[in-house]
């Protein structure tokens, strides 16, 4: 529910408006897809180069420690391509690639789609996990400190969150194996479990480390929105009409929730990328160990894929955000469909 | 009750009027002060602090001389946290201020111009978002060493596009109240209005981001150094103590903690103080 | 319900979880503790063995050893798979596969094969298994890690119904050793082989070998899952699981033994030894001289090209103190030599071997020599260098800032990096890297194992000269195994002093933390090159 703005247009009532709604989310969408497409294109060519810029020589990383002789460096080389110039090997992988070869892992000697859809799993479930904590309790504290700004609740708050923030992952994950794995033994200290359940059993510690990293975001950008609103008339209006504090709360949330919507969207876009910390501590087997690994090994057919895996997700959850401005925003819808 | 409530969550202003000493403003100044201080005057006062003095490694807190003990390498806990505290402070400064600045150009340019000029910079910073940074860590690793300087400016591309984000996100929220619309139809060229009138509405969102990247970088300068870029091991730095401390954790965890709490403090007291300074601006308008 | 009471509640609940985080960090920060350790998650207790939980160091991403060569992945397939023989820990070998052997000539070894040899999966070992198997980890392609320990076999081939000879190019005294599982050659069935070119060692393919155990589950970057098996001609073990879990992080694997969850550390380093020995319930002990650290240069780049910059480093390294400070509680020493004296066990006895060896000219630690070598070389004064350390050895970033804020003293500024491990081993491969870090164990115990690797063909010095190249071809043909020690002891000799590419820093141990109840036979550095959990045992 919003205050009409004074002087804001109004176009067509009713159903023209939500046709031409659709017709901007369509449009909106499309354009999206395309950019996408060349957006992968780029990171595709930018990754294969920082690959190669990686110091290390991916024939020794093959052969290890002992000495190989000319022989067998010859015949790596030419197993892998590595005598054709840089293009050429970037458009063999592309050719290959496109047509849903997505090679082959050089360390581990499996296919890639395999190493893939063997953590995926772990690290989509890790992210969704802490995502739902961080945003379930970062926007409630949020909203709260913003609500007794300037009181001690609100200066707890603050201090929980930069606390929270400062802590590295890798330091407030062994404080949490401390307290929960050691002293009080409710959870266990490593390891993904077999199972659905078993699985959210062992990333429950992980999970809580990562929320409790990228939490304090949320809670300071909402806090920041929410005493800008409450600030506004339009809440002395509501209040001098006798709405009840809650309701005044829920619209003011609302009504700023734009930039808590982005950062909820960036610290998703950021948790996927960001779980190898938590997964070294908590050993866990994901994405993160992987792409790690890969690029330290030169491993370029795993970063490649690994590497647009990530920029897909970034892309989706863009354009989630952004969609949800035009779900959440009016005047923003009207802009858009003017 | 409710009466007090209402007044409160409607005008946090009203409730600042009572007199209430400052004591937040005062004790975020003091720490301030100290950290400043030991920043520009910590290694004229602990010359020594990052010599390495293997006879003494290890000691726990307490000891004769050591106070908080020593580290891994023999070097007195509370000197070398003292003279770390200039390259703790100094570059993620730097990176928040550098990534806010490209995020503020940028963003601003993307929401308020919109159309094809948001299109392309949004999808560049996608392609920032997406580009993994260990594979960015390892290669400036590769070309510049380990370098605190590469760093900064490989955080500052790093962090630049949640700013941008976040900004343009803020200008999207604005662009459709009235006195932008206002200021369209006086014809005010479009560079005053994204940086005279919505950088204004824009800058507690800007300010609270800043004080976030901040803290959040001086633990990123030496998050990635496993990967050889970053604030390297031996360094006087408050996020390699943290890190380096790892080792001695079961024998001196006070090598870990006592970074860790001063940079809590630290952040914390920057962070309060925005807050504390702004809620007495906020005094003097009286809405 | 109303909104005051609910305002409250929230409130309340806020507070609460901001209190109870702060507090339990601080809790957290204490080091006292309730001491009931409860029953660990794995369900081991202490008086049954019907779970081993083992927590070893780093990940791995590939069991098959040929494809990812590691010291602890040497350990784990060591469970599972076996060679012809196995290293006995004095320099001799033990029969593995093979039941006898002899060596007509020195470039030929007939081996006598087990009759009785089964493949965990039923399956009885052939002649023609240990053929291709020999094939297979010679093969460059297969097993591009570790073909290297086989480069110089000429030929192959089964020579009886249970016989099988091996012929080499040259004679070479420590081959029996790469026909070990802490060398190259793990056997598998031809068939199996055959069916997993393509993903031996993975999640999918795991490995098939004549072991006591059998790989159950794998998941790379998390841990193996190993069961007994009723197949394997040493017996039945005791010890019905093995659950190997992978730790990336030290002070997690700590927690993880504290809360119980833990029976065996693999590879403790000697800078945390002292906490696992504090740790209640659990117990180190040590294979002395099982590891060896040195720097080692490359004399071919400057300024290392100087061999009086190689002596002001050598000089300017305390390696006394630093044994006694810095690595306090590890058992480690200072090494007079590449070679430790248990290497050289099946000439000379320890203690022999020891004195012979510190006979070799000792670089002495003193700053003012240091300035001096510095002063007439062609750098006098000083120069940058760098000196990378990979990230799971942090005792070897001890030495380098040590090292580092000695140099300083006397002009050269020496910046320390660390690096991830594979991108470390990987700098033995490039040319340009004038000082390097060398960090090696003993493995097949060949006296020459060292030597072979830091002087022979291909070495990471980059470097020979005719008196290294001559004393190797007579250590590699020696019959006497004294007359070999000397050898040997000579080429020490060469290699950190008279040319001085090394500069031997300390010999560390290799630790194994135990819960108190448990107990291992006959612990030395080869031990774990066997089936070791069959010489593991409950303490009565």
């Amino acid at each position: 529910m919003t205050v009409p703005a004074a002087g804001a247009t109004s176009p067509a009532p009713g159903p023209a408006r939500a046709r031409s709604t659709a017709a901007a989310v369509a449009r909106l969408v499309a354009w999206r897809v395309a950019g996408a497409v060349v957006l992968l294109a780029v990171i595709s060519v930018l990754v294969f180069l920082l690959t190669y810029l990686t110091p290390g020589n991916i024939i020794k990383n093959i052969t290890g420690i002992r000495p190989a002789s000319p022989k067998l460096v010859a015949a790596l080389r030419r197993e892998y391509g590595l005598n054709e110039p840089l293009v050429t090997q970037y458009l063999h992988w592309l050719g290959r690639f496109v047509q849903g070869n997505f090679g082959r892992s050089i360390e581990d000697q499996t296919s890639v789609a395999q190493l893939f859809s063997e953590r995926v799993g772990v690290t989509l479930l890790l992210c969704g996990l802490a995502f739902a904590l961080a945003v379930l309790v970062s926007v409630p504290l949020g909203v709260m400190a913003a609500a007794r700004a300037g009181g001690l609740i609100d200066r707890l708050i603050s201090v929980g969150s930069v606390v929270s923030l400062s802590a590295p992952a890798f330091a407030a994950g062994l404080i949490l194996l401390y307290v929960f794995s050691y002293y009080l033994p409710w959870f266990p200290s490593s390891g993904a479990g077999q199972g659905f359940l078993d699985t959210l059993y062992h990333l429950t510690l992980p999970a809580i480390t990562l929320a409790v990293g990228v939490g304090a975001y949320i809670v300071r950008l909402t806090r920041t929105a929410m005493v800008r609103e409450l600030q506004s008339d339009y809440v002395t209006f509501a209040r001098a009409r006798g709405l009840r504090d809650r309701r005044v709360l829920a619209t003011a949330l609302r009504n700023g929730i734009i930039p808590v919507i982005t950062t909820m969207g960036l610290v998703l876009s950021y948790l996927v990328g960001a779980t190898i910390l938590v997964e070294t501590v908590f050993t866990l087997p994901g994405l993160g160990l992987l792409l790690q690994s890969s690029v330290v090994f030169k491993d370029f057919p795993v970063v490649q894929f690994l590497a647009l895996f990530f920029a897909a997700v970034i892309v989706l959850v863009t354009l989630a955000v952004d969609l949800s401005y035009l779900a959440l925003d009016p005047n923003w819808r009207r802009q858009l469909t003017r | 009750m409710t009466a007090d409530v209402l007044t409160s969550v409607a005008a946090p202003a009203a409730n600042a009027r009572k007199r209430r000493r400052p004591v937040t403003l005062v004790t975020c100044l003091i720490i301030l002060g100290l950290a400043l201080f030991a920043a520009l005057f910590g290694h004229l006062v602990f010359p020594n602090a990052t010599q390495v003095n293997i006879l003494q490694a290890k000691l726990p807190p307490g000891s004769p001389g050591h106070l908080l003990g020593t580290d891994e390498l023999g070097r007195d806990v509370f000197a070398i946290s003292v003279a770390g505290a200039a390259s703790t402070l100094v570059g993620p400064l730097i990176v928040a201020g550098g990534a806010m600045i490209v995020g503020t150009f940028f963003g601003l340019l993307a929401g308020f111009r919109q159309g094809p000029t948001d299109f392309v910079l949004s999808r560049i910073t996608d392609l920032l978002l997406a580009l993994p940074v260990i594979l960015l860590g390892v290669v400036v690793a590769g070309l510049f060493g380990a370098s605190y300087w590469w760093t900064t400016l490989l955080l500052i591309v790093t962090f630049a596009p949640y700013d941008i984000r976040i900004v343009r996100s803020g200008v999207i929220e604005q662009v459709t109240k009235p006195y932008v619309e206002a200021a369209r139809l006086l014809h005010l060229s479009s560079w005053r209005i994204m940086f005279r009138h919505l950088l204004v509405n824009l800058w507690p969102l800007e300010r609270t981001n800043f004080l976030l990247n901040y803290a959040n970088a001086i633990i990123a300068m030496s998050a990635l150094s496993f990967l050889g870029v970053g604030v390297q091991e031996g360094t006087a730095n408050w996020g390699r103590q943290l890190i380096d401390g790892e080792q001695v954790l079961f024998s001196n965890p006070l090598v870990s903690i006592t970074p860790a709490v001063l940079i809590v403090v630290v952040a914390c007291a920057v962070n309060l103080l925005a807050d504390a300074l702004n809620s007495r601006e906020g005094k003097g308008r009286g809405r | 319900m109303s909104t005051i009471n609910g305002r409250r509640r929230l409130r309340l609940y806020a507070a609460g979880a901001v209190a109870a985080v702060s507090s339990l960090v601080l809790a957290a920060c204490g080091s006292s503790h309730p001491g009931a350790s409860a029953s660990s998650s794995s369900g081991t207790s202490s008086t049954s063995l019907q779970t081993l939980t083992v927590a070893a160091p780093g990940s791995r991403t590939n069991l098959y050893v040929g494809d990812q060569e590691g010291t602890v992945n040497h350990w784990i397939a060591a469970l599972v798979q076996e060679g012809l023989v196995w290293p006995a820990g004095d320099g001799t070998y033990k029969p593995a596969l093979a039941t006898s052997w002899s060596e007509p000539d020195p470039t030929t070894y007939v081996f006598n094969l087990r009759h009785n040899a089964k493949f965990q999966n039923g399956q009885p070992l052939t002649t023609a298994d240990v053929v291709y198997s020999i094939e297979f980890a010679k093969s460059p392609k297969y097993s591009a890690q570790t073909a290297y320990y086989l480069s110089d076999v000429k030929s192959v081939a089964q020579t009886g119904q249970w016989q099988v000879t091996v012929k080499l190019d040259a004679p070479e005294n420590g081959f029996l050793g790469s026909l070990s599982t802490a060398g190259g050659l793990w056997v598998s069935s031809e068939s199996y082989l055959k069916a997993h070119l393509n993903d031996l060692g993975t999640a999918t393919g795991l490995i098939l070998g004549t072991g006591p155990y059998k790989v159950t589950k794998f998941v790379p970057d998390e841990g193996v899952w190993l069961t007994r098996v009723s197949t394997w001609w040493g017996g039945v073990p005791k010890i019905k699981n093995i659950v190997v879990t992978f730790y990336n992080d030290e002070n997690a694997e700590y927690l993880a033994a504290k809360s119980g969850a833990v029976d065996l550390a693999l590879w403790v380093m000697p800078t945390e030894e002292p906490q696992w020995n504090s740790l209640s319930g659990f117990y180190v002990t040590n294979a002395p001289e099982a590891s060896y650290v040195g720097l080692i240069f490359n004399p071919n780049v400057a300024p290392f090209s100087d061999i009086h910059v190689r002596q002001a480093i050598a000089d300017a390294f305390d390696r006394q103190a630093f044994v006694q400070d810095a690595l306090k509680g590890g058992d480690s020493e200072v090494a007079t030599a590449m070679t430790p004296p248990v290497a050289l066990l099946s000439g000379y006895s320890t203690s022999k071997a020891a004195s012979l060896l510190s006979q070799i000219p000792q670089p002495a630690y003193s700053l003012a020599d240091a300035k001096k070598e510095l002063a007439e070389s062609k750098y006098p004064h000083g120069f940058t260098a760098t000196l990378t350390y990979p990230n799971n050895g942090p005792q070897l970033g001890l030495a380098a800032e040590v090292l580092a804020s000695s140099l300083a003293k006397i002009g050269i500024k020496l910046n320390v990096s660390e690096v991830p491990i594979a991108q470390w081993l990987g700098s033995f491969a490039n040319p340009k890297i004038g000082l390097n870090f060398m960090w090696d164990q003993l493995a097949t115990g060949d006296m020459a194992e060292y030597v072979e690797a830091m002087l022979g063909p291909g070495n990471p010095s980059y470097y020979s000269n005719a008196q290294i190249k001559s004393l190797l071809a007579q250590e590699n043909t020696q019959t006497s195994a004294q007359q070999r020690a000397n050898e040997i002891i000579e080429l020490n000799k060469l290699a950190d002093d008279t040319d001085l590419l090394d500069v031997p820093l300390w010999w560390e141990p290799v630790g194994m933390a135990f819960k108190d109840g448990l107990g291992i036979k006959n612990y030395n550095y080869a031990t774990f090159f066997t089936p070791w959990a069959t010489d593991i045992y409950q303490k009565g």
